[in-house]
């Protein structure tokens, strides 16, 4: 499985990461860090902390895609695969029946799986409701007795064992007390197909547009050197760049990217040299030229 | 004030060329050569009137404000430009400073250009190429921007002195927490 291709799948334009192993991956080998956008199931109503998907640039998606780490997917919808009217873009044979067999396949497992997730939890709350009770016995067996004491009744022998089978005639698990595990990716294979990233589609926009074409190049370039790139959204610029990982690196250097012969307004560059002086980082005015070869300058004030 | 108005090879009355230059006694003086300085660089004839003034503002703001030593110019046709080098402290190796009026745009190979031709002359073969771009406004103020070819990592914070910030105090504790 160390050769398996993560999947990444789009949706128009965006590319997303849903499985948890694959992000550390991506993280881990690949030294790309994109950004998770997902609610966190369990504090959904806050946003400083995200989980599950992990959004990727384009750029970085890319570049997965062309050193053969990743395969851009979209997802197949439905009614399309249905109606068949598209031959090209079916997976081979999928007619309405065939989806909708794997569809209610699909959920038959799913709700199978359900059944012996309850009967196992049932039996578990079944056998922690036992040795609670066995740990408590002593202490109801002298309340029972201190009772029976009460109203006057002669103590007999306890009748523990009876109790016993009591538990599991009148133990009732309700349906609602199940635990669920809700999947952040889709456990079983969905209809998908390949998307190739070279050429432009409704899910891949990207291909072939120059600004794209510049800042994948710097990207790719600026990743090739060893460093670390986020969105440089925060400061105005096409990425951050960081000397490691950016959970331990504040950012070096604010990439700007520019086609070669595009004019820079000079306002455009004190405001960007003063942002950069002020949170201590270095403008890099990058460019690609068509030979793929990239430039870098640094801006920064003089200090005079 | 419009430039063009300014006739080029006449140095006639060189206090009307600065009339917002109200200057007294020896100071009138300096005004007076620094403006032959302004019809000199004119002479040049490789810009035009607007990167000529500006270059001369760059000029005097260098030699006059932030006391740079020996800073001349020099016309590159090539770029059509005027260039000004010097030295900010006595002992220090002499920078690039280009000029340029704020209305101008540049494209990036265009910056690379002028960062190449300008610095062609000094003779540094280790460092890389840098100038300083002098960005002037059109009411005279003037910004010094460092443009370096490749990379130049940020100095570090300063530590110390953000140890001893209450504030920076305050945010510790609270991540502590």
């Amino acid at each position: 499985m160390e050769n398996a291709l993560i999947p990444i799948h789009l949706l128009q334009g965006t590319a997303l990461v849903w499985n948890m192993e694959d992000v550390r991956k991506i993280r881990q080998c690949h030294r790309l860090v994109g950004s998770l956008v997902g609610s966190l199931p369990r504090k959904p109503r806050q946003n400083a902390r995200l989980g599950l998907p992990l959004q990727l640039l384009p750029e970085e998606a890319r570049l997965l895609a062309e050193i053969r780490a990743a395969v851009l997917l979209r997802t197949v919808e439905h009614e399309k695969a249905a109606g068949g009217q598209d031959e090209g873009c079916d997976s081979e044979g999928s007619s309405s029946q065939g989806v909708e067999e794997v569809l209610l396949s699909e959920v038959a497992v799913y709700k199978q799986a359900l059944n012996e997730s309850y009967e196992e939890q049932w039996q578990l709350a079944l056998q922690e409701k036992r040795s609670l009770l066995e740990s408590l016995s002593e202490q109801i067996a002298q309340g029972r007795a201190r009772r029976r004491h009460e109203r006057g009744e002669q103590t007999g022998d306890p009748n523990q064992p009876a109790n016993r089978e009591d538990v599991k005639e009148n133990f009732h698990f309700p349906q609602e007390a199940m635990m669920v595990q809700l999947p952040t990716a889709r456990p079983a294979h969905s209809l998908t197909e390949v998307v190739d990233w070279q050429h432009p589609s409704p899910d891949w926009p990207h291909a072939g547009q120059l600004v794209h074409e510049i800042r994948y190049q710097v990207f790719r370039d600026l990743w090739e050197k060893g460093f670390f790139l986020t969105s440089g959204g925060k400061f105005g610029g096409d990425f951050l760049v960081y000397p490691g990982d950016p959970m331990r690196f504040h950012a070096h250097y604010i990439a700007l990217c520019t086609v070669p012969d595009e004019t820079l307004q000079l306002c455009d560059i004190v405001a960007a040299g003063r942002l950069g002086s002020n949170v201590k980082k270095t403008v890099l005015l990058c460019s690609a030229k068509q030979d793929g070869t990239v430039t870098y300058m640094s801006l920064q004030w003089a200090g005079l | 004030m419009d430039v063009s108005m300014i006739p080029l090879h006449s140095p006639e009355n060189p206090a009307a060329i600065f009339p917002s230059l109200k200057l007294q006694g020896p100071v009138r003086l300096l005004t007076l050569l620094l403006s032959l300085d302004l019809l000199e660089m004119m002479a040049l004839d490789v810009a035009d009137a607007t990167q000529v003034y500006a270059a001369f503002l760059v000029y005097l703001d260098l030699l006059e404000a932030r006391n740079w030593w020996e800073v001349t110019y020099r016309g590159i046709s090539e770029l059509q430009m005027i260039c000004l080098y010097g030295c900010e402290r006595e002992a220090q190796s002499s920078q690039v400073v280009v000029p340029t009026p704020v209305t101008v745009s540049y494209s990036q190979e265009r910056i690379r250009k002028i960062m190449e031709i300008a610095c062609k002359t000094e003779n540094k073969q280790n460092t890389p190429m840098a100038v300083i771009l002098a960005i002037v406004e059109s009411d005279s103020t003037i910004v010094y921007y460092k443009l370096t070819d490749g990379f130049v990592v940020p100095e570090p914070p300063e530590c110390l002195q953000d140890m001893d910030n209450k504030q920076w105090r305050k945010k510790r504790r609270k991540f502590l927490k």
